[in-house]
């Protein structure tokens, strides 16, 4: 990666980028990112996830330079940035509805950002060449971005965005014009280039798949606050609270409340006055109202007298047959969107909307979460 | 000496714009050329259609022709000559298959005789322009074969044809052209400025409305160049689209008095080559106004619809020194001359009609606009510091 004018020199121990207590507000009074803290380590792929108005694209832009920190510090390299200006920042940007030049063609799309950094017109068409051919694209230099599909025109975006080899790179929901299948070959294509060139990658979207597929670690916030910082199998594995929970994969919800602790498990009475056991999650002891989550696929439909630790009985709803597995609406402990996914393999017990059956499932997989209000 | 940012943003909005079909049609065609003609050849036309050729050999067709052969033969002696009328000349005229019917009463004879109104009957249809033009120039001959004929009834009756004229009032127009010059004059500034507001009008909307719907403006702002240096790339590619829509209207307003003659109007109105190239200097220091002023409003609005409507409005303002002038008389007094549009309007004016203007006058007027100019562009880049420019 060559140098860019933010660029200072900063130890391979020190994160690329650090978001160190920062807040914006719009109007003075009601802060849109509240005390966001978070390192992002050289040649990561990290991903912002939330819904709309949770500040992710909000934190993101004050990282591209476009709009102002209210108050804490970004650094770069080891240097704060707050008074940078986004041209002197040297960061690649790519946006969801590609944000191409529409009479320039492919190439001079491509050539446009070099051109600025006064390059010579042979680096640049060789560096545009090279560009085309890491997104598949060498033969489509002439064309004009209308004459390009949505796919073709978000990879030449990602070119422009790499072409000046930048050491970070922001991507504000590039794929969300896309279809879906356009959007998951997409997906593993952005991962390879990542991958392929080391860059830094800071990425935001509200396509929680997404995030899962890409990402070296998923920040998901919601609020202006980020809830998580992890992973994705940790996000998805182990959810620190009922919203992550909510929002990352699918998700059963039961309400109780903690009738006694054991170590890190706690014994949880729920409303309709089943008990089950639970890994705890939320803070406090007995008497804490829970939200117990569990993922649908962790969960046994009927199963073998003594095979779960956990059962309790339920009667099914509906099945909704998904060609891999059968989905499976339950009524089970007072609701009655209880879903359980069950694998589609010969020999399968038949099932049946109407039938009773008994749930269960390890109490590792089931988290006593923040009670939902 | 600019930045070679600067030129790489200007290069990069004119390449862009001369590939856009629609900034290329109104900014080097409709502006510069097809308003001219629309406008200036609408109006040499009409002025045409209603001025009276009486040189011009013409007919009419004339029922009882035998009952007036004096009258008909001073028709011929005025270049009418008189055929045979259709036999119905009311269904003739209505259809449009001749312009007026002349007929000839039929006590024609025996009236003048005993000095009475002698009856004649014009058939025209008022609402055509042919039968219209062909009646007044009828009615003007008989005007004047009236007169001839009530002076010759008096000097009959030994009395002096002027007794009944108590007034001699000689109407002397001291202005050069009239009121139809007059018009014609602020035909040549209107155009300049309108040309010149239509060939930036599209390019100052897509290079910074249109950039921002597109979200195109982006990427250009995180490109390592001062912001400055945008808005001075965008405000050059609009005035070297606005000089050369001002460039080819001047050669178009040429053209077109080529081709439809000022003198047809009556007015001593001068479109030559002198004339119009004298014109488009004066009016060369309004385009980095408009330039500038077209940038700024661009960049205040949020969407190509908003700054189509903002900027359409903006569209008049090359009316409004028409209709000012209006009202603080058509004198071009010095206190105007700072004024941007109002001061090239009068400078423009007073060249088409071969009056003369001080250079003092000229130096105010491109001080002025040069001044306004600027105050645009620094606003321009005021706005473009906005973290507002990208919302």
């Amino acid at each position: 990666m060559s140098a860019n004018a933010a660029e200072v020199s900063g130890s391979a121990n020190e994160p690329m980028v650090r978001f160190k207590n920062v807040q914006k507000s719009y109007d003075g009074e009601t802060l849109v990112v509240k005390d966001l803290n978070v390192d992002i380590a050289r040649g990561e792929f990290l991903t912002m996830l939330g819904p709309s108005g949770s500040g992710k694209t909000t934190s993101l832009m004050m990282l591209a330079g476009f709009e102002p920190a209210t108050h804490g510090e970004i650094i770069l390299n080891g240097r704060p940035i707050n008074d940078v200006p986004p041209h002197k920042r040297g960061i690649g940007m790519v946006f969801q509805n590609y944000a191409l030049f529409p009479h320039m063609t492919v190439a001079e799309n491509l050539a446009f950002p070099l051109q600025v950094r006064k390059m010579s017109k042979s680096d640049a068409a060789a560096k545009v060449k090279r560009a085309l051919e890491m997104v598949e694209l060498p033969e489509f230099g002439d064309r004009r971005p209308a004459q390009l599909s949505g796919g073709q025109q978000q990879r030449v975006a990602v070119a422009r965005a790499l072409v000046f080899e930048p050491d970070l790179v922001l991507m504000d929901e590039p794929l969300g014009a896309l279809d879906k299948q356009l959007r998951e070959q997409m997906q593993y294509e952005i991962k390879h280039i990542h991958e392929s060139l080391g860059v830094t990658v800071v990425y935001v979207t509200h396509d929680q798949s997404e995030a899962l597929t890409m990402s070296d670690r998923i920040a998901v916030f919601n609020d202006g606050v980020i809830q998580q910082l992890s992973s994705p199998d940790t996000l998805y594995e182990k959810p620190d609270n009922s919203f992550v929970a909510q929002f990352i994969g699918e998700n059963n919800r039961l309400q109780g409340v903690i009738n006694e602790v054991r170590g890190d498990a706690c014994v949880v009475k729920l409303d309709s006055g089943d008990e089950v056991l639970a890994e705890q999650v939320v803070p406090g002891g007995t008497g804490t109202r829970t939200t117990l989550s569990i993922r649908p696929e962790r969960i046994e439909l009927d199963p073998a007298p003594g095979a779960c630790p956990v059962t309790i009985d339920g009667k099914i709803e509906e099945l909704i047959y998904l060609g891999d597995h059968i989905r499976v609406r339950m009524n089970v402990a007072g609701t009655n969107e209880f879903i359980v996914k069950v694998r589609n393999h010969t020999g399968r017990k038949p099932l049946a909307a109407g039938q009773q059956a008994s749930v269960g499932w390890d109490p590792i997989d089931c988290r006593a979460l923040d009670a939902l209000t | 000496m600019m930045p070679r940012s600067f030129w790489v943003v200007m290069g990069k909005e004119i390449l862009d714009n001369l590939r856009d079909r629609q900034t290329l049609f109104y900014a080097l065609l409709f502006g510069p050329i097809l308003l001219p003609l629309l406008l200036g050849g609408s109006l040499a036309l009409t002025f045409k259609q209603l001025s009276i050729d009486f040189d011009i050999v013409t007919t009419v067709p004339v029922l009882h022709a035998e009952r007036a052969p004096q009258l008909v033969e001073f028709l011929a002696g005025q270049n009418i000559d008189a055929v045979a009328a259709p036999d119905d000349p009311v269904a003739a005229v209505a259809n449009g298959r001749v312009d007026v019917v002349l007929e000839i009463g039929e006590n024609f004879g025996e009236q003048l005789r005993e000095a009475r109104p002698a009856a004649l009957i014009l058939y025209l249809d008022e609402s055509d322009k042919a039968s219209s033009r062909a009646a007044r120039r009828m009615e003007a001959v008989f005007g004047l074969w009236e007169q001839t004929n009530n002076s010759l009834r008096l000097q009959h009756r030994g009395l002096d044809p002027t007794v009944f004229d108590t007034l001699e009032l000689v109407r002397d127009d001291v202005s050069s052209n009239g009121a139809d010059g007059q018009l014609l004059a602020s035909l040549l500034p209107f155009l300049f400025i309108v040309s010149m507001t239509m060939g930036g009008f599209y390019l100052a909307i897509d290079t910074t409305a249109g950039e921002r719907e597109r979200r195109s403006l982006e990427p250009l702002l995180g490109l390592p160049i001062a912001r400055r240096d945008i808005v001075f790339g965008k405000f050059g590619a609009t005035l070297a689209f606005i000089v050369l829509s001002v460039v080819l209207c001047a050669v178009a307003v040429w053209g077109l008095f080529r081709l439809f003659p000022a003198d047809l109007i009556g007015g001593d109105v001068r479109f030559d080559a002198r004339t119009v190239f004298t014109g488009l200097l004066l009016v060369l220091p309004l385009a980095p106004f408009i330039a500038a002023l077209l940038v700024t409003v661009s960049a205040w609005t949020r969407s190509v619809k908003e700054a189509q409507t903002y900027l359409g409005l903006l569209m008049v303002i090359p009316m409004a020194p028409f209709f000012v002038l209006q009202y603080i008389s058509a004198k071009s007094e010095l206190v105007l001359m700072p004024w941007p549009m109002l001061s090239q309007y009068l400078l423009l004016e007073r060249s088409t009609q071969g009056l003369s203007f001080s250079p003092l006058e000229v130096g105010l007027s491109v001080a002025g606009t040069l001044a306004a100019s600027a105050m645009f562009v620094a606003l321009a880049c005021l706005l473009y510091r906005r973290e507002r420019i990208l919302s």
